[in-house]
This record gives C-alpha cells, structure tokens and sequence, in this order.
C-alpha cells in the first residue's frame, strides 16, 4: 500500500503506512490521555480547519492515525486498512493518546477519505448500533445514495424524523431506550430530557441529572405548543423539526418533534459540542424513537 | 445609533452567509417596530418573531431554574428554513436562512459574533 509522506511543522519526514503500529511505548505513556471519543476531537480538528496528523494510541497494539488538510479528513491508517474504513474503526475508541503533527507542505496528499466527517461518524454511530447484525453494507449504500447531505447542512439530519402519526402505545420500553442512549452519549454533560405527548402533555419518557419535579416538561410542553401555534400563521413558514435556545449559563435546550411527540433536551454546551448534538446524537435518538413507534 | 452601521450589519450578514441567506431584520422590543431590514424582510413577521422572543423569556423566567436566553435561539421551519435570532437587549435580530445551503455551525461559530461585533458597534457610535 502507498505511503503517504508528509512534512511536519517541526522540519521532519513524517510517514503514516499502513503497518506503522511501532510506536514507543514510553514516548504513547507521555501523551495525554484524552477522555473524549476519537470522533469528538475529530470535529474539534475540523471545525478549527487545522493541518495536521493526528496519532491515535488506543494501547500497545492499537494505532492508527488520521490526516486532515484544512479541516477536511484527507486519510486514516489503522493496521492494514486505509482510508473510510480505517476511520470508521477507529472513530469510536475512549480513552485513548493522541499526538498532533502539524503539516507545512500538504500540496502531494491524496484524498482517500470522500465521505464527510460527520457522515463517517453517523455511520459509526449505526455500526455499532447494529452490532451482531450483518448488514453494514446495506447501511453504508444507504448512507451514499444520500447524495443530497451537506454535514454543514442542519436539513439532512432530521430527516428521518419526518412528522407521521404516533400510536398512543408506542412501545415504552424504547422509549425509555431514548433516554438511556442519550445518557450514555452525552454522559454528565445531559442536564435533563423527556419524551413528551404534544397532545396530552402525558411525558412518554424522562430523565433528570438532579432530582425536580416534571414541571420543566410542562414548561417545555407549553412553550413549543406556543411556537408552533405562532407559526401557523400564513405570513410564516410553520414549525420544522426542532428549536434550539441557547441559555446564558452555558446550557442549550433543544426540542426534537416526533409527530404528536416532542424531545426536550436540556445539555451543558460546554461539554457536547452543537455540532456532535445535532448530527449524531439526535439522529440515534431518533432512530430508536421510530423503532418504539413501529413496535408500538 | 449610526445608521450607516446598522445598514453594515444588513450587508455583513447577507454577504457572509452567502447563497443561504434570506432576510434578516432588526426589531426594536420595546414597540415591536423594525429599525432596519433587508429587501424580502417581512415587518409583519418581523414583529410576530419579538411577540416569540417576549413569550420564550417569560416560559424561561416561570420555569424551575432556568435561566435566560443567552446568546441567540434557532428554530427550524418547514421548507428548509431557519431563523436564527438574537437578544440584543432592547432589541433583536432575525435572520432568515435557507438550511440546505446556509451551515449552521458557520452562522452560530463564525458569523453571530461578527454580528453581535457589528450591532455594538452600530449602538455605541453616534
């Protein structure tokens, strides 16, 4: 397989292959273990459209390295794959070392990555869900007949969501599932969230980081009815698919609608970028949602 | 308030969020009155959006703990819209963008600042 060389910042050749796994175990225990997802620091890399190679150390035996030239994901090596399917097997280690190598001449890498950060991450994200289920390759023709995503874009995203009748006993075990997932990716950064029937105001799900009483809900089940009777008008367009407020003590809360449902999240941005939120948190929420209905 | 600047603050917006762009205006909360607007800028919906704004700090305010909004709140329309809009004190700024052409991380990363830059700019010089 090809090498792909590459001058660093620091004046030296610097090569990711395929095979380069020798990494001094002295020099990985130096660096700084980072307790975020590979993929959040990723979007970290991209968003502030940096040149550079990062270096993964998950342990002694499992490394890989990604390139990004002015933000975009160029290449990633891990073992002996390369390109989207080494990124896609790596985006998803905790826990791991991570060293930058910023590049100067970036005028002979060649693009080997074409799908987009956050679609590579949204299809990590449904691998692992579906884990023990043999059809990655139907996902993945799935998520390339997408042509029509830009992961700048925030239209794509939801789109699964589209409005649809909700019975009114989708399955509460999933449901439930929603919160559990989202407590699981969004770790002590979720402040609170529930499912909630737009209808009736019956909350279908919740979780509160710190015991209070469900009247945030009842806020949320009022405020979102208001905004969605405001733009029923005919001068504005109505109600899409979600509403985000940003707070002036560092929380987001955004709403989700499901239909007659709405999801109320409430979040620490300081901990789960916007970004990650929007492309691959919700999108999982959502998918789960849509199994709890189809159950239902 | 320096008009020529406000009428930069039009031009900034519109230029830098590009294709997407749509309308943008800027509404005085105290009379619901539209100081400054682009060409498709709507004063009717201009002042439904500080009636949305005044109600979501009031839902805010009632709610347990919550605090006020902060910086902006962005809503997702129907037909590939968003409207973003921004607390400015006594008064606010909408923008109205096309979400398949316009980034949201560019507008909220890149783009509010120079705004709320711009707008405080436009208010401090005479």
């Amino acid at each position: 397989m090809k090498e792909l060389k590459l001058v660093v910042d620091n004046e030296y050749d610097y090569t990711i292959t395929p095979s380069d796994k020798s990494g001094p175990k002295e020099e990985m225990q130096g660096w700084p273990l980072v307790g975020l997802s590979i993929g959040s620091f990723l979007q970290f890399i991209a968003m502030d459209q940096q040149t550079c190679i990062l270096k993964v150390y998950r342990n002694t035996y499992e490394q890989g390295a990604f390139c990004f030239v002015q933000g975009t994901l160029y290449n990633a090596t891990f073992g002996d794959l390369e390109g989207e399917e080494a990124a896609l097997e790596m985006v998803a280690w905790e826990n791991v070392r991570l060293n930058i190598k910023y590049m100067l001449n970036t005028s002979d890498i060649p693009k080997k990555i074409e799908m987009g950060l956050m679609l590579l991450l949204m299809e990590s994200s449904r691998r692992r869900d579906e884990a023990g289920v043999d059809d990655r390759v139907e996902v993945r023709e799935e998520m390339l007949e997408r042509k029509e995503v830009d992961f700048g874009s925030t239209t794509t995203i939801f789109e699964d969501a589209v409005a649809k009748p909700v019975a009114p006993d989708s399955n509460e075990a999933k449901l439930n599932g929603c919160m559990e997932q989202l407590k699981r990716d969004m770790g002590d950064a979720l402040m609170g969230a529930g499912i909630i029937n737009m209808n009736t105001g019956v909350v279908a799900a919740s979780y509160h980081s710190s015991p209070s009483s469900l009247s945030s809900l009842d806020m949320f089940h009022s405020l979102t009815g208001y905004i969605k009777k405001a733009f029923d008008g005919d001068s504005v367009d109505a109600l899409g698919r979600y509403y985000i407020l940003d707070l002036s003590n560092g929380q987001t809360i955004a709403s989700v609608l499901f239909g007659d449902y709405q999801c109320a999240i409430v979040f620490d941005n300081g901990k789960v970028a916007l970004g990650l939120f929007l492309s691959v948190i919700v999108p999982k929420i959502i998918r789960i949602f849509e199994d709890a209905i189809n159950a239902g | 308030m320096n008009i020529q600047k406000l009428n930069y603050c039009m031009e900034m917006v519109e230029r830098d969020v590009g294709d997407g762009f749509l309308a943008s205006s800027i509404v005085s909360m105290a009379d619901a009155q539209t100081i400054i607007a682009t060409a498709k800028s709507s004063a009717k919906t201009a002042t439904l959006f500080s009636q949305v704004t005044l109600n979501l700090q009031k839902s805010l305010s009632e709610g347990e703990g919550y605090p006020q909004l902060g910086r902006y709140y962005f809503l997702d329309l129907a037909g590939n819209k968003g409207i973003l809009f921004i607390p400015l004190g006594d008064y606010q700024w909408g923008v109205a963008i096309d979400t398949k052409k316009a980034k949201l991380g560019l507008l909220l990363n890149v783009i509010l600042p120079k705004m709320l830059d711009a707008f405080e700019d436009a208010v401090v010089s005479s």
